[in-house]
Parts: structure tokens; C-alpha cells; sequence
């Protein structure tokens, strides 16, 4: 990484695309070099952040959601202070974005990518699927997404969906597309090992899906995972995640993540 | 011509007062994609105890109004591992900065240890001093916190003395009625300094959940919010202790904040938890810092201790409005 890693950048525009999930935009620096899956630290510029009223104090962990039209997008769900406060700002406001940050996804040749997203684990897929339309201009790029509820589906625009071949929505309430989970969708049309497999989304589904691709044989799938961070360059210590193969206990998720074999992880 | 920053802690010549503080910087290589190590008066390292640790359950950090809960618990690679994989590296980068390795046992026995280990790697190590961190539990006496502890505390800091020639600073727990005893008793068994002050317990509780958010339940509160105790603590030290020199440490984030330590009484300052919102803190601060003191034709010796020389207040802007 580069020594302008920190860099204070102002908000273009907040747009909400369902209940509470909305693209964060920035303009995109000059000279950024950044892969899906690694992620930036968001936060307000003052020091401290106690001159910016209503500003959280720590930063927050934000996987890339696009890099696209000139511009650098995440999305986002407001679910807390940061998120809620991300939301509230006008454009123009400057933030400080530390990144980028991690250890991003690979993007191993194969005919079929298939991406499983849980609620706003969707974030970082759009830019994998750019990378891997651009890369890979044969291969067939899938989407399995899935929320709680229909008003909690983030809406794609077309440039967007294109990115995919195939978009494939559930709700666990049935409100929208198959009912369910997304680990539910395997059932069927999406067992093939072959494919590269792809995941980011809430514990519980990582954990089953975890389960599920090692019962089918899947090699190599790569899970983005979140944990709470202050730092996001490997001081802090406090984004642990247990190691299946011990010791030592634990691996730093800022360092050796976000994204990691699910089969390194004792779920 | 005087350079305005350099100053000394005690035996330490320092390039500039401003420091990482131990715990917020890794192991001092974490930072250099940032700006180079050699930017800072010094730093101090992680704690390091003989053996590795993996520290606590998650999670691990909670995000307060203004600062945050850590319940990280002392996680460490381990001395040796530290003098292998660690300080060659650090060494090369640091320049001027000086090193202090952060030190701390289970029970004031292990601290003799460590310190002994300390003292037989330092040329391989090339430390320029130790920090003693005595806000550790100490597992012998249930958990409780050895830095709370007068008799345990000064056992610690006599084995620690007993076992290196280092310049040693003793780093205090404001988790007590008065810091002032514990200074003394540092300084009386021999501390060059000591360093104040580290994490404020805390609690936060998870009201949807219905329990502490904090895997241990409790943790240390740092950030701004502890600014007011630990300028009052420098203070009271400096105060009881003219001669102690003192490293203040608390909610440091700008250079207006490590202004108010110096004139308080410290020596210099180390800036913790800014770093991991602001990678470019420390720099930040030393920037104010210099441009403060060329402004007002001063320097880093001339306002450490200020607020305690009657004479040197300013007087009061006459308003003429």
C-alpha cells in the first residue's frame, strides 16, 4: 500500500436502493488500486471525530461495493450509529476513507462463479462480478441473494443486473422470489462443485453454508467475513476469527481477511 | 539554534515528544505503509510477555460516545518470537525514534523474568528502554489487577528493576483512588519515569441482548472521553514529583490535547487510540505541536510543566469591545 492510503474524500451522493440499504458514492481518487473484496475504514475526518456533530468516533468497516462511471460505491445498510449516520449526510461532506485494506478475492478461472449473498453481504459482489465479466468474458457469473423480506431486496439497475447472467432472489418470509434461505437455493439447479463459490452475508448462513459446500465436495470457495474493527491494518487485535487448526486461536481478519477459506474457520 | 522539538523523558533523548502508545501500534513496523517510523520521538511496542497469548474471546471492542471499550487481553506473539520475526525488522526502520519494549507477568514473578529476558536479548533487541505494563491481571491473586495492588505493584517493579540496567517507566493504572502513591513507590524502586495513565475500566451493555457487549463483560476505556483524567493524574504527579519524568498518555487526538499533557507536566506524550481511527495521528500531532511552538517562539522544554509556573500565565485578553 501506498503512503496515500488515507485519503479525505467528499460524499457525491447518498442513494437509497430498499429499507435502510443505500449506495455510499465517492469520487474515485486518481491512482486507486483496489481488488473486490478488500475494504476501506469510513469515518469523520476531524480528529477524533468529536468536531463533527453527531459523528461516531471509530471508523467502520466497508467492503468495496463498485468501482465504476468515475466513481467508488459501497453499499450499505444503516444498522447501527455509523451506518445510520452515513445515511443522514449531505453531499459534499468529506469523509476520511482509510484502504484499501485486506486480503481481496481471488479470481480463479473457472466456467461458472457463483456469488451467495445474505442481506448486505450483496456489498461486494458487484464489483467481483465486474472484475470477473472483464476477466473472464465467457464465464457465466450467478447470483443467489437473499433477505428476510421483499422491502429489504435492494433494487438493481440495469447496468447493475447486467453484471449478472442470472439473479436468483428468496426471502425467508416468501414475499419474494423462491421462499427461504439461500442456502435452501442449493437444493437442485446449484450443486455442482465445479464452480467457483462465492459468499458474504450474516454468520448463521456462512455457518450452513460452510457445512454445505464442504458435504459437497467444493474446494477453494471464498467467504468475505465481518467482525468489529477500530483499525483495519492489524493493531487493534480486536477482529478475531477462531482457527480451525489451532494454534493460535485466532487470525486477524483486517490482515489475513476478509476474505478466507471457509474451511480455515471453526464456525 | 535550539531545536524546538527535541526534549528529554528522564534518560531518553527524544528527537521530538511525541510516541505511539503500547497497544495501538503493533509491534512498530504496522505503520510504515503510512509514513515512516523514524517520524516519532519513539514508540512502544505491544505488551510482550514470555509466552505467547491469544487473548480474549470476541467481541473485543465496543465503540463508546467518545473513545471505546478494549477487551483484547494482552494478545502477544511472545517475547522470542518478537526478537526473531519483529525487531530486526523494527530496528532498521526506526532511525532516531526510540524504542521502549512494553513488558508485562502474570505475576510479579513473571515479570522478573521477562525483564531478565529483556535484559540478556537488548543488544539483538537494540530497546532503548522498558515500559512495565502492571495493568494486567494478576492470576495468583484472582484476577485482580496487579497495578491496583501496592504490595504486588512494587514487587513487580523491584523484580523488573533487580534484573535489568535498562531505563525503566512504569505504566499506571488510574483505576485507583490516587495515582500519587503508586508514582512514588515506582520511583522509589528505582524507575527512571513513569507513564500515565492507561484504560479507565468500563462496561457497556447490550440492551437488546440484555448483557455486556464485551465478551470478558468488562474492558479498558480510552479516546477522548479520558483526556480530563489523565491530564488531572499528570498533574497530581508532576505536582507531588517534580523530578519524575512523566510520559502522559490518555485520549490524546490532536495536538491542543498533548499540549495540554506537556504543560500539565509530562516530559512527553504517547498517542493510542487516534491511531486506529487516524493511521496519520501521531504525525498530526507532532505537525500542531511544531507549529504551535514556532508560532510562539517557543519550545517542547520550555511548556513542559508550564501550568504549574504561576508566573508563566498568560494574562487574561483585556476586552475591548
Amino acid at each position: 500500500m501506498s503512503q496515500d492510503a488515507v485519503r479525505t474524500l467528499p460524499l457525491v451522493e447518498v442513494e437509497d436502493v430498499a429499507a435502510g440499504t443505500y449506495w455510499l458514492r465517492f469520487a474515485l481518487p486518481a491512482g486507486l488500486d483496489c481488488e473486490p473484496g478488500h475494504f476501506f475504514m469510513l469515518s469523520a475526518p476531524s480528529a477524533g471525530g468529536a468536531a463533527t456533530m453527531g459523528a461516531p468516533f471509530l471508523g467502520r468497516p466497508l467492503s468495496i461495493g463498485d468501482v465504476a462511471g468515475g466513481r467508488l460505491h459501497f453499499l450499505v445498510r444503516a444498522l447501527g450509529r455509523a451506518t445510520a449516520w452515513f445515511r443522514s449526510l449531505p453531499s459534499g461532506t468529506p469523509l476520511r476513507l482509510v484502504g484499501p485494506l485486506g486480503r481481496p478475492f481471488a479470481l480463479p478461472e473457472r466456467p461458472v462463479h457463483r456469488m451467495v449473498a445474505g442481506g448486505i453481504g450483496l456489498a461486494p459482489f458487484f464489483y467481483l462480478a465486474r472484475r470477473l465479466r472483464h476477466r473472464q468474458p465467457a464465464a457465466r457469473i450467478e447470483l443467489l441473494y437473499g433477505e428476510r423480506t421483499a422491502d429489504a431486496h435492494a433494487r438493481l439497475a440495469g447496468p447493475e443486473r447486467d453484471l449478472f447472467d442470472l439473479v436468483e432472489r428468496c426471502t425467508d418470509d416468501g414475499s419474494l422470489g423462491q421462499p427461504g434461505t439461500v442456502v435452501g437455493m442449493l437444493d437442485g439447479p446449484f450443486e455442482d462443485a465445479g464452480a467457483a463459490w462465492y459468499a458474504c452475508g450474516p454468520q448463521p448462513m456462512l455457518r450452513a453454508l460452510a457445512a454445505r459446500l464442504e458435504s459437497m465436495g467444493v474446494e477453494g470457495a471464498q467467504f468475505s467475513l465481518e467482525e468489529r474493527m477500530a483499525c483495519g491494518f492489524g493493531v487493534c487485535q480486536a477482529c478475531i476469527v477462531p482457527r480451525r487448526d489451532p494454534p493460535p486461536a485466532y487470525r486477524l481478519l483486517c490482515m489475513e481477511g476478509p476474505v478466507v477459506d471457509p474451511r480455515e474457520v471453526a464456525w | 539554534m535550539v531545536d524546538r522539538l527535541a526534549t528529554k523523558c528522564g534518560p531518553l533523548e527524544l528527537a521530538n515528544p511525541v510516541l505511539a502508545a503500547s497497544g495501538t501500534f503493533g509491534y512498530g513496523d504496522s505503520f510504515e505503509r503510512f509514513w515512516p517510523l523514524e517520524t516519532l520521538g519513539g514508540f512502544v511496542t505491544k505488551t510482550l510477555f514470555l509466552a505467547p497469548r491469544d487473548g480474549n474471546p470476541a467481541p473485543r471492542i465496543a465503540e463508546t460516545s467518545a473513545g471505546m471499550l478494549n477487551s483484547i487481553g494482552l494478545a502477544n506473539v511472545g517475547w522470542e518470537a518478537f526478537v526473531r520475526e519483529k525487531a530486526p525488522r523494527v530496528n532498521a526502520l526506526r532511525g532516531s525514534a526510540r524504542m521502549l519494549v512494553n513488558i508485562a507477568g502474570n505475576s510479579p514473578e513473571e515479570f522478573g523474568e521477562i525483564a531478565a529476558r529483556v535484559e540478556a536479548d537488548r543488544e539483538a533487541v537494540g530497546c532503548d528502554a522498558i515500559e512495565v505494563n502492571v495493568s494486567c491481571p494478576n492470576v495468583k491473586e484472582g484476577g485482580t489487577n496487579i497495578g491496583c495492588h501496592p504490595g504486588q505493584f512494587r514487587d513487580a517493579v523491584a523484580r523488573v528493576r533487580a534484573a535489568t540496567t535498562l531505563p525503566m517507566f512504569v505504566k499506571l493504572s488510574p483505576n485507583v483512588a490516587d495515582v500519587v502513591p503508586f508514582a512514588r513507590a515506582a520511583a522509589e524502586e528505582g524507575a527512571e519515569g513513569v507513564s500515565l495513565i492507561n484504560t479507565l475500566y468500563g462496561m457497556q451493555i447490550d440492551t437488546e441482548l440484555r448483557r455486556p457487549v464485551l465478551g470478558t463483560g468488562s474492558g479498558g476505556l480510552s479516546g477522548p472521553a479520558i483526556l480530563p483524567v489523565g491530564v488531572h493524574w499528570v498533574y497530581k504527579v508532576r505536582a507531588a514529583l517534580p523530578e519524575l519524568p512523566i510520559f502522559g498518555i490518555g485520549g490524546i487526538s490532536t495536538w491542543q490535547a498533548a499540549l495540554q499533557y506537556l504543560m500539565a507536566g509530562a516530559d512527553a506524550v504517547q498517542v493510542g487510540t487516534a491511531s486506529f481511527v487516524d493511521p496519520n495521528a501521531c504525525r498530526e500531532v507532532l505537525a500542531g505541536l511544531d507549529r504551535w511552538c514556532a508560532m510562539r517562539n517557543t519550545s517542547i522544554g520550555e511548556i513542559v510543566g508550564a501550568a504549574h509556573r504561576v508566573g508563566e500565565r498568560a494574562e487574561e485578553p483585556v476586552w475591548t469591545g
